[in-house]
């Protein structure tokens, strides 16, 4: 499995620009995720990658080769996303036909196995006939059992309800376990997601701003709360990034290692955030 | 060497072409048994008339296998790039793929309008050519040729209005054919004041009853009809290596 690498990417519609200079490297069998605000561009961002649309300048390479009308590199990507592509009248069975198909190898006993865990009733089912939430978990269903190296997941659990998102939680960990993968998860339920992914991206202002390790980005941020003049004092030389304040408790959310020298008040309390509260204020206007 | 994306996609364009016609066979059948039987029974006609009615069932599916690729190939491309791209299917191997589904498809249009001719007719087919020094088998076959015209015709407007959004597609497909009357008629004047048409006029000096001249106009007709079919291709692998994703 090769590392999938893009470089100075750009995309604009109009002269409206979503994607300016992206740079980023997906490493083989690693959990990512794609975080961003709404119409950060996370979307536009993986259909550039699948090559449903393509970009204005840039180039996205599969190893030394360019993903752009390359059958053998578009074998390995397949991207599930809120908008169904499929033809109007298709059935669960002929979706995962066209995946076997295309893809070779469908894993159809896990497919049936999760048509049960989602419950679906039948795999002739039409797929514009399932609520939203059964779509998603139909098309889950395909992005799990299909035989693609790289599987990127856009919104994957728009509509679910949480027993589902439980399901899909499970299994996506059960299929990383069985086959590794690379899968990239975008989302907007970053607490649900903080425990899977490993690396994340966040995109903001049409850029990447924070490629980093889950672990290695939390351990550089700071919660800080106490009483506002001490907590004020105690952040006054460093990288603050938003600030909070309820009833006389102020809270301060910081990037960057903490002075040493200064000594931390009994009154205050320091502790990492979560990823939510990290995309919050580093995505924060 | 046919690979499996491929296969899927020319299975899939056989399967909808084959289903669309069948679709519009039927109700066809079923309008024209209806007027036959309103006929008989209101009209006052004879059994044999009634027959006679019913055979016209096939000149109308004559008509269908002659319209249904030409729809097909017009109305599909976008939805088509839709499906194959999702299954990681790449433009080139969807053109390609859709390339040989059209050469099958106009075979077995072809075959079905010999058919359906010979079944409404008795003759194997129209004529198209008037000259008795060609072989039916020439007719038929120039006849493949322009049927291959006609669907490359398609395929390329409907590679290229996949390009647009809906907004551009109504302002191409009403602004183009006024904008292109207009530039006929003031290309038409415009020779005309250069005294163009007179001067071929003045020249025109083919004896167009000759064997030679048939021949000439024959290899004519069969040279535009092979440029064009070119052009088209052209146009619609141009159109498909820059389809994308639409936003509308």
């Amino acid at each position: 499995m090769e590392a999938l690498k893009i470089s100075h990417l750009n995309k604009n519609y109009g002269r409206q620009t979503i994607l300016n200079d992206i740079n980023m490297t997906l490493e083989p069998g690693k959990i990512y995720g794609l975080l961003g605000r709404n119409g950060a561009g996370k979307s536009t961002l993986l259909n550039l990658i699948v090559n449903r649309i393509l970009p204005n300048s840039g180039t996205i390479k599969l190893g030394n080769d360019d993903i752009n009308d390359n059958d053998a590199a578009l074998t390995q990507f397949y991207l599930m996303s809120e908008v169904s592509l499929y033809p109007k009248h298709v059935t669960l069975k002929q979706m995962w036909e066209m995946a076997d198909l295309s893809y070779g190898s469908f894993n159809f006993n896990r497919a049936r196995r999760l048509l049960k865990e989602f419950d679906i009733q039948d795999e002739n089912v039409k797929l514009s006939n399932l609520s939203t939430g059964l779509q998603t978990a139909a098309k889950l269903i395909v992005a799990l059992s299909v035989n693609a190296n790289y599987v990127f997941l856009d919104e994957p659990i728009l509509g679910l309800d949480a027993n589902h998102r439980d399901v899909f939680y499970q299994e996506l960990l059960k299929a990383y376990e069985e086959n590794v993968k690379t899968y990239v998860l975008s989302t907007h339920l970053i607490e649900e997601i903080q425990q899977l992914v490993e690396h994340i991206f966040i995109l903001d202002n049409e850029k990447i701003t924070v490629d980093a390790d889950v672990d290695d980005l939390l351990a550089e941020m700071f919660v800080i709360s106490g009483p506002a003049m001490l907590v004020e004092e105690y952040v006054k030389d460093q990288n603050v990034l938003g600030t909070r304040s309820l009833a006389g408790i102020k809270t301060a959310f910081v990037r960057g290692a903490l002075s040493e020298e200064k000594e931390i008040p009994d009154q205050i309390q320091i502790k990492h955030p979560d990823l939510q509260q990290a995309f919050i204020y580093l995505t924060k206007k | 060497m046919i690979s499996a994306k491929q296969k899927l996609v020319i299975r899939t364009d056989l399967y909808r072409c084959g289903r669309d016609f069948v679709i519009a066979a039927i109700w066809l059948a079923a309008i024209q048994v209806f007027f036959a039987i309103v006929n008989l029974i209101f009209g006052g006609i004879g059994f044999g008339d009634l027959l006679d009615d019913l055979r016209g069932i096939f000149s109308g599916w004559t008509f269908i296998a002659s319209v249904t690729p030409f729809v097909y190939f017009l109305i599909t491309p976008y939805s088509n790039f839709k499906w194959t791209i999702q299954n990681g299917i790449s433009r080139k191997t969807l053109w390609r793929s859709q390339m040989i589904s059209a050469v099958v498809i106009t075979l077995i249009q072809e075959l079905a309008i010999i058919i359906f001719n010979f079944l409404a007719n008795g003759s194997l087919s129209e004529k198209i050519i008037y000259n008795n020094s060609i072989s039916i088998w020439w007719g038929l076959l120039f006849e493949l040729l322009l049927l291959f015209e006609t669907t490359m015709t398609a395929m390329a407007i409907g590679y290229f209005f996949g390009l647009l959004s809906r907004k551009w597609k109504l302002i191409v497909a009403i602004g183009g054919p006024i904008l292109a009357m207009f530039v006929i008629y003031y290309l038409t004047l415009f020779l005309s004041k250069l005294g163009i048409f007179e001067l071929i006029g003045a020249n025109w000096s083919i004896n167009l009853t000759g064997q030679a001249a048939e021949t000439a106009i024959i290899v004519t007709l069969i040279t535009c009809v092979v440029v064009w079919t070119l052009l088209m291709m052209l146009v619609s692998r141009i159109s498909a290596k820059h389809m994308q994703l639409r936003r509308d």
